[in-house]
Parts: structure tokens; sequence; C-alpha cells
């Protein structure tokens, strides 16, 4: 790249030389001008509302900590973050462990069917989210598709309400809607691994079991983990599927958030927990990162 | 019977066994590879099948097939007038994001600047915040600057996921162009603008029509965002999450049968222009234009 701006120079006449700062800048002042304007501030922005105060609809501008202080000592926030840990946890390595052997096995056994297979599994993330989960009320209700289903079967006499309304609930939306993004990550990740290296690992004498766990999972953790983590943010900070198949039981993080900035009206509050989400989504994404180090490299 | 003969008969049955336990194991990761595509596809399965049926509650059995769903929202003024709003506003999106995108690409690519990766991650982040939070982070800055949510917020909002989504799309494959092509083109006195159009261009055109058309399936989709900042008017989306809390008709299916097989159908564009049926007749064009110059 380094290469490419020097020719960009040579190639200009000498006279032009002297105003090729003058040109960067304005080259550069858009991307600049964006990034402050639409990434910088607004976090900026976020966190100082959640330093200011709610006094009876408006706005105070003290600066303290009270709103994480009164957040982190309420009962009702540590028993959501907590089930909002645990329900991101669960979705994305739920998906995970569905989303890789699929890859896996698509990448390895579904010789010229492999790209048909690998687009078909993509093809649900195009239709739009709200409608995915939607779609799973229709299904889960009282008066729904499986309750219809197990009903003319005989297993079940009459219409289950189990079905809606819980974390499993939840946790398993979210685990649907995570599947395709672990499987694209984990899919370009197995891809890349030539034939050749199976081979070695099989001539050398390693059990298909042996190849995978010494050659394969070596390689294609990180992409493994990528899937992992984008399942785990999308579900740390998603409203729409806890306030439609969540009910009470369901409800998560981002439900109160909606509250702050909407019936509860308190923005300086519904702030600090957006920063709590993102931070924890940060700190998360860190410490994923920091053990899944990639131990070695196809060259 | 010699114990030669009951070892080979032994060993036979133990391979035989084998064989069938793994033909076994093959047909159960068959059923669960199956069991997953049912698991992904039950959804929009079901929203099609119940967008043509004729009762209002959403529930077996099946009630007799009707168009009346599809008729009743080319019916519905309102679901009309939030479904051009979304399309508008993902128009203006993909344009913004495919002017700004590839500006954006060709900065990282051809200009050394120092905090390129700073940049670069900062470009990156609304594509990797939760949706939620950039939503909320946004509405504290219109409502700081005292803009009033709308049509700009909205396509603000979209802006800042779009633009990286088709910057680091077209990056791609600037990445892998040959910068020779455009030396070549310089030399010969084509300038800049030139050389951008009629070689820079085409090398990404391909790339380019891919990432807006995502781009624009993504912002006719999205809800966490918009949801945010949209005013009095809302997208097709805040407009059906409205419906689905406060009553509910099997129109929401209908529309949303409409937008799938219509992102289906740009999707399937996409992959066949990616697969490279449009390329040809350029390099055809290209081959007949330099057999043109040689031969004299």
């Amino acid at each position: 790249m380094a290469a490419a701006a020097g020719h960009a120079v040579a190639r200009q006449p000498i006279g032009e030389r002297a105003s090729s700062v003058a040109r960067r800048t304005v080259l550069l002042l858009p991307a600049l001008v964006w990034v402050f304007v639409l990434v910088l501030v607004p976090n900026i922005f976020l966190l100082l509302y959640s330093l200011w105060q709610n006094d009876l609809g408006t706005i105070v501008h003290t600066w303290n900590i009270e709103n994480y202080r009164s957040l982190f000592g309420s009962s009702v926030f540590q028993i959501l973050i907590k089930r909002t840990f645990l329900i991101a946890i669960a979705s994305a390595g739920i998906a995970t462990m569905i989303g890789y052997p699929l890859a896996f096995l698509v990448v390895r056994k579904f010789g010229r069917f492999k790209t048909t297979a690998a687009l078909l599994i993509l093809v649900p993330l195009w239709v739009s989210y709200l409608m995915r989960v939607f779609a799973w009320r229709i299904i889960l209700g009282e008066s729904g598709v499986l309750n219809g289903f197990l009903k003319s079967l005989g297993i079940i006499s009459k219409p289950s309400g189990a079905f809606l309304y819980s974390t499993t609930t939840v946790i398993m939306t979210l685990t649907y809607v995570a599947i395709p993004y672990v499987f694209l990550a984990s899919y370009t990740a197995l891809e890349r691994i030539p034939n050749h290296l199976y081979e070695a690992s099989s001539d050398c004498g390693a059990s298909p079991w042996r190849t995978f766990w010494s050659v394969v999972w070596p390689l294609t953790r990180p992409g493994a983990v990528v899937g992992f983590a984008i399942g785990f943010v999308l579900a740390f900070g998603d409203y729409v599927t806890p306030s439609l198949v969540g009910g009470l039981s369901g409800t998560m993080l981002g439900s109160i958030v909606l509250q702050e900035f909407g019936t509860a009206d308190d923005w300086p509050l519904g702030a600090a927990i957006a920063i709590t989400i993102l931070a924890t989504g940060l700190l998360f994404l860190a410490l994923v990162s920091f053990f899944t180090r990639l131990e070695a490299q196809i060259e | 019977m010699s114990s030669a003969t009951v070892t080979s008969h032994e060993r036979q049955n133990r391979e035989t066994f084998a064989r069938v336990l793994r033909t076994l194991g093959w047909i159960l990761v068959g059923i669960a590879v199956f069991c997953v595509y049912l698991f992904l596809y039950a959804p929009p399965i079901v929203t099609a099948v119940f967008s043509f049926n004729s009762s209002s509650v959403q529930t077996l059995p099946f009630a007799h097939a009707t168009f009346g769903w599809y008729h009743a929202l080319f019916n519905d003024p309102q679901m009309q007038t939030a479904i051009f709003y979304s399309l508008k506003v993902a128009f203006t999106v993909v344009f913004i994001g495919a002017v700004f995108g590839t500006g954006f690409a060709l900065l990282i690519d051809r200009v050394a600047f120092r905090g390129k990766s700073v940049f670069q991650a900062l470009l990156a982040g609304p594509l990797v915040t939760p949706g939620m939070v950039l939503g909320i982070s946004l509405l504290v800055l219109f409502h700081s600057l005292a803009v009033s949510p709308g049509f700009l917020t909205i396509v603000v909002g979209h802006a800042t996921f779009v633009t990286p989504l088709v910057t680091f799309i077209v990056l791609q494959r600037l990445r892998t162009a040959d910068p020779t092509l455009e030396q070549a083109s310089m030399d010969s006195g084509a300038g800049p603008l030139r050389t951008f159009w009629h070689v820079t261009l085409p090398g990404i055109r391909v790339a380019l029509i891919a990432a807006c058309l995502l781009g624009f399936t993504l912002s006719m989709d999205e809800i966490t965002v918009t949801f945010f900042l949209a005013g009095i008017q809302g997208t097709l989306p805040v407009y059906v999450w409205g419906l689905l809390r406060f009553g509910f008709t099997p129109e929401v299916n209908a529309a949303f049968t409409i937008i799938g097989g219509g992102s289906l159908l740009l999707i399937i564009v996409a992959t066949a222009l990616l697969v490279g049926w449009n390329v040809r007749p350029s390099q055809r064009r290209e081959r007949r234009r330099v057999a043109a110059v040689m031969q004299p």
C-alpha cells in the first residue's frame, strides 16, 4: 500500500507536489468528519448522559455516578444482567455447537453441493429479522402450529402454553438468529484448509478424530470464535426477541433500556444501562480474543 | 472346527457390525442436518403459508386458502406509506453508502496516512455495536443538537452501518486488483477522473453492486436502530413492530412474504453477478477492442 502511495506521488508533476499536503487534507477530511461525528461524538454523548441525572423528566447536568450506583445496588438489575449474560452465552454457545459441525460437514462431505448448501443456510438472514422472531410466536403459541401438530398426533390432549414466553424460548430464538452467522464464520475458516493437510495427517496414521483435533480445530478455532462472538453481541443487546417471545421471565437488559427511553422516560438511567451493555460486550470480546489467539497459520 | 476359522468368522462379524454402525451413524448425521435446515426454514415457511390462510387467527387447522390478505395489503394506505417510506430510506442510504463507502475504500487502499488502522476500527464500529446502543447513542446526539426525528435521522442511522459494509466489501476487491492497469491509464494521458470512471470503477463494479444489494436489504429490514430514530412516520419494520403489539393482522405475513421474496430475488441477482454472468460481455468487448488496436 505504501508502494501504491509512493507511485501516486511519483506520478505527479513536480509543480503539484508542493500542494500534496493540502490535497491530502482535503482527501482525509470527509473521512475524519464521518468517524468523528457519527461514531465518536454519539458515544461520548451517551457516556455524558449516563453521568447526568433525571429529575422529573428534565435532565440535570450534574456529574456523578449515581445512575451506576443505583443500578448495581438494585437486585432487579443484578438478576437481569446475570440472566442476559447467561442467555447470550447459552444461545451463542448452542449456535456454535450446531453451526460449526454443520459447516464442517458441508465443507467436507457435500461435494459439489457445497456452495448451494452453504447459501441455503444464509438465505434466512435476508428474511426480515422481525418476521423471523415473530414467526416463532405463530409456531410455539398456545394455538400455534406446534401445539396443533402435537394434538393431531395425540401426544398432548390440550394445547400447552409452555412453549412460549420463557427463558428457553428466548434462548432458542436467539440461537436461531445466530446459527447463520456462526456457520458463515466457521465455513470461511474451514474452506481455507487445503485438502492435502487432511491427507498428510491421515498418511501419518492419524485417525479422522485425531486429524480434526490436532489439525483442523487449531486452524479454524478463530473462525468459530468470531461466529460465537457475533452471536453473543447480537443476543446481549437485543430487545426485539425478549419482548416478542420472552414474556416476563424472558426479560433482558435491552427490554429495560427500551422502557427507560419510552414510558419510564429516564434517559440518563437508560444511557447508563446501554453503557454497561457496551462495556460488558467489549470486555467479553477482548477476553475471548485474548484466550483464543491463533496458534498456527495456513501459509 | 479349528480355532483359526472361528476368529476369522468373528472378525467378519465384527466388521459387518462396524459397517452397520457407521451407516447408522451417517443416517443419524443426515437426519440432524435435515433438522437444522428445517429449523432455519420453519419461520419463513410458516409466515408464507399463513399469508394465504383465510382465518385472521394464526392457528391450525388451516382454514381455506385466500389471496385476501394480499388484497387487503394493497388497499391499506398506512402499510403502503410505510413500504414506500422504507424504500425511499433504503435507496437514499444505499446511494450515500455507495459514494462514501467506495471513497473510504479508495482512501484506505491508496492513501498512506497516520492512524489508518484506528480509522478503520472506528468506521467499522457501528457494524459491531449492538443496534440498540447505536440507536440511542445517535438519539441522544440528535436530541442534543435539536434535530427532530424523521427521514434525516433514520438515513444517518442506517448510513453508519451500510457505509462501512460497502467500504470493506469494495476494499476486499481493491486489494486483489492490479494497480498497473491504473498506471497504464494515467500513462496514456487519462486524468484521475477518467481513470476512475473507465478503469477503477469497472474493476470494482461487481463488488459494489453486491454490497449495495446487501446494504439495501439490511436497510429495508432494520428495526433496532430505526426504532429510536423514527419520527411519526416509521419504516415498514417499525410500523409492523407497532402492529405486532397492538392489533396484528395476517396482512403483515403478506407484506413480509413479498419483501422476503423480493430480497431473495436481489440475492439471486447479486450471486449471479458475482459468479460472473455480466463479466463476460465486457471481456468480450475488451478483447474485440484489443484485437482492433492490434490489427493495423
